[in-house]
């Protein structure tokens, strides 16, 4: 089976300034991935070229298979896309939304669609623009959902919601994901909560790919290193160094993959997915190798 | 997708709507009221006859149309509100972000862009449609007095006002696809239409056709000018060259006939190149070739903007 | 309604889908769960947890192949027949000697941030060795 999203070498370019940058990832179907990085790191860049509204100004994006731009009238009954801040039309009611989306989609599902909206208790004949932003963004999703899509694409979906928003949103994307062959891509800058909700990362930093992968194979592959400093060369031999301070007599290393053979001088720490995904961050913008004079 | 262009641009076609009730109660009963004085004042029976009873009969009629004439010479802004409001919408959608909900659903974009553009294209015609037919119907009377062909009145019927509703829309979308400012973009848009039409209006139209010149002595019977669109006239001498002396000439040929009423002798205005009049114009009957004319270059630019703002859209907006 | 109720500790540094499964064994071992009681459905698991439905069946995967539950197609996951019988019939002693442990280390100078300390520590160890 086709991957859900594929990418080689994806980059978009506005002006000099790349946005997206030699990309190159593969997001398996059926599961929920993360796009984690900081603000301007090419998270909705990204997701915006894999529906179709910008074009690559390099390499390929493939989303089920299909070319976004080329095979749109393919591919767009067959993803859902929920935009940041959620822009729907502002004056319409909730009921004259649903009724635009079963207008502009052939895979509508009206039932399953008035169905989520009576479960979330919205207004039916309320105005997009006076709803909450919770609820904003409970109809921007039960609109995508009502496409029945085989991919789900989110663009910051939670950074603009109450904690209590954000918990019932991710909720309701999770509850559709157990229900069948739903593929969901989400973008967010912030960490917390992913390790639970996501099974796949993809770590963007100025514009480029710094990791992608399965949240599990990442986990097991990541160590905090901590041992006597003159042997910090030696380790660094056999394993990929992301982050590296130094004290007077000790190191902390947090390092990739490697063998297993350790020197009791040295401890190992496993990693909470935060702590890699900020390793990785400061990689991007320059600070490699920090070193802490003491 | 019909449906949804409709309730996207409710609002502006329910202005048009009220806009033109409002003025089908002004101008109906100004209507009747003009063909009841029309046939008052026999004025049917003059237009084939100069007689100083029919001049005063005509005179009459005009004064009886009153100001409101001059009022509704504004009226030939409202095509380009009606244009200039109904690409309001689709800019509404752009700067909102709605655009990115619209062309993420099932339906491609040029799907989208076309039906949007087709509704809000074939509604701004279709209210300068109502807007020609109801002041061409008011106007009646007053069309056969005294022609149509003046500025102010020949842009207020036949087909141009539809081609100037489009030329409108077209403006506003073309500047607003590419600043994405709705407000600002129809201020800018409206503006540049209102200085198309003064240019077209004031100096392009009158040399669509080179026009004809007409000299008759002064005391000679008007030529058959009516309903032509003079663009100027004065006295001149017989080979029609415009008389250049001053007011004094004209002075020094009255003399007085008795009870302080001067008279004008033709004879001593002959001398000084003053004996006839002399009118540049154009002639009643090119008034369609005219309208023909104006309608493409506002069609055509029409054409032309609406193009780019489509192509803006599909190509160059994300 | 559900016959378990799964809770997260976020902090403990246990992955997700280990800690259901460390409560499934629990909930069987104490008796909570018997033979063919139905554990929750993955999409109650997903909902009350907010968490990824992959991890929920990782977690049922996992179960399974240690042979304690059993997925019945189209029904759910059911806690196998030959899943053993609780270890401790009277969870009563279990915390009997607890309390005689806590006392031990008191005696010997423990504070409570020290006690909780040392069974968390002890539980990951045990929870690696385990997994």
């Amino acid at each position: 089976m086709t991957p859900a999203l594929e990418t080689h070498g994806l980059g978009r370019r506005y002006g000099s300034k790349w946005a997206l940058r030699d990309c190159t990832l593969e997001i398996p179907r059926g599961s929920v991935t993360a796009l984690v990085g900081p603000n301007g790191a090419g998270k909705t860049t990204l997701l915006r070229l894999a529906v179709g509204l910008a074009r690559p100004s390099a390499g390929t994006v493939r989303v089920l298979g299909l070319e976004p731009r080329a095979d749109a009238a393919e591919l767009l009954p067959r993803i859902g896309f929920v935009a940041q801040e959620h822009p729907l039309f502002g004056s319409f009611t909730v009921a004259e939304m649903l009724r635009t989306g079963s207008k502009l989609n052939p895979t509508w599902d009206d039932e399953a669609a008035r169905r989520r909206i009576a479960e979330l208790d919205l207004p039916l004949d309320q105005k997009v623009k006076s709803l909450s932003g919770g609820q904003r963004a409970q109809v921007a999703l039960t609109l995508a959902l009502a496409k029945r899509p085989e991919l789900l694409l989110l663009d910051e979906p939670v950074a603009s919601l109450d904690p209590l928003a954000r918990l019932e949103f991710l909720q309701s994307v999770l509850e559709v994901v157990s229900d069948g062959e739903l593929t969901v891509v989400l973008s967010s800058h912030i960490v917390a909560d992913l390790e639970r909700v996501c099974d796949h990362l993809v770590i963007l930093s100025v514009g480029r790919t710094q990791l992608a992968g399965s949240i599990e194979e990442i986990l097991a592959s990541h160590r905090l290193l901590t041992g006597p400093r003159d042997e910090a060369a030696d380790v660094a031999r056999t394993h990929e160094v992301l982050r590296e301070s130094h004290v007077e007599r000790q190191t902390t290393l947090l390092v990739r993959g490697g063998a297993h053979v350790y020197d009791s001088r040295w401890t190992v720490h496993e990693l909470g997915l935060e702590e890699i995904v900020l390793a990785y961050l400061g990689q991007g913008s320059g600070r490699r190798r920090e070193t802490v004079a003491s | 997708m019909t449906w949804l262009s409709w309730r996207e641009q409710r609002t502006e076609t329910l202005l048009a709507l009220g806009l033109l009730a409002l003025l089908a109660a002004l101008l109906v009963p100004v209507g009747l009221h003009l063909e009841t004085l029309y046939r008052q004042d026999n004025v049917a029976a003059c237009l084939t006859q100069a007689t100083e009873a029919c001049h005063q009969a005509m005179g009459n009629f005009g004064n009886g149309a009153g100001a409101l004439r001059s009022v509704l010479t504004w009226l030939t802004l409202l095509p380009g509100l009606l244009g200039a409001a109904l690409a309001a919408p689709i800019i509404l959608d752009l700067e909102s972000g709605a655009s990115v909900f619209a062309w993420t659903q099932g339906v491609t974009r040029t799907r989208w862009l076309a039906t949007r553009l087709g509704v809000a294209l074939l509604t701004s015609l279709a209210a300068a449609g109502a807007l020609t037919l109801l002041v061409t119907w008011y106007r009646r009377p007053l069309d056969s007095a005294f022609g149509r062909f003046d500025n102010g009145v020949f842009d207020l019927e036949g087909t141009v006002p539809l081609a100037y509703a489009a030329f409108a829309l077209g403006l506003g979308l073309a500047v607003g696809v590419v600043w994405r400012r709705t407000a600002l973009s129809l201020i800018v848009g409206f503006l540049a239409y209102v200085g198309s039409r003064v240019f077209v209006d004031s100096w392009l139209r009158e040399r669509y056709e080179a026009p004809l010149g007409a000299t008759w002595g002064i005391r000679q019977p008007e030529p058959a000018l009516r309903g032509a669109w003079i663009l100027s006239s004065g006295p001149s001498d017989k080979a029609g060259h415009p008389f250049t002396g001053g007011f004094q000439v004209i002075e020094s040929c009255a003399r007085g006939v008795g009870g302080g009423i001067k008279s004008v002798d033709p004879a001593c205005l002959a001398r000084h190149g003053a004996g006839f009049n002399h009118a540049i114009y154009q002639p009643a009957s090119r008034f369609w070739l005219f309208q023909g004319i104006e309608t493409a270059l506002f069609g055509g630019l029409a054409i032309v903007l609406i193009g780019f703002a489509a192509w803006w859209l599909l190509s160059r907006v994300e | 309604m559900s016959l378990i109720e799964f809770h997260l500790d976020s902090r403990s540094g246990v992955p997700t889908y280990l800690q259901l499964v460390q409560q499934v064994r629990h909930a069987v071992q104490l008796g909570i769960l018997k033979p063919g009681d139905q554990l929750p459905t993955v999409k109650e698991v997903v909902t009350a947890l907010t968490i990824n439905p992959n991890t929920v069946l990782k977690a049922y995967g996992a179960l399974e192949a240690e042979g304690l539950v059993e997925g019945r197609r189209g029904q759910g996951t059911f806690v196998a027949s030959g899943a053993p019988a609780p270890v401790v019939d009277d969870p009563g002693a279990i915390r009997a000697a607890l309390r005689r442990w806590l006392e031990r280390a008191r005696a010997a100078g423990f504070g409570d941030d020290a006690i909780a300390a040392l069974v968390a520590e002890e539980l990951r160890d045990e929870s690696r060795r385990v997994a």
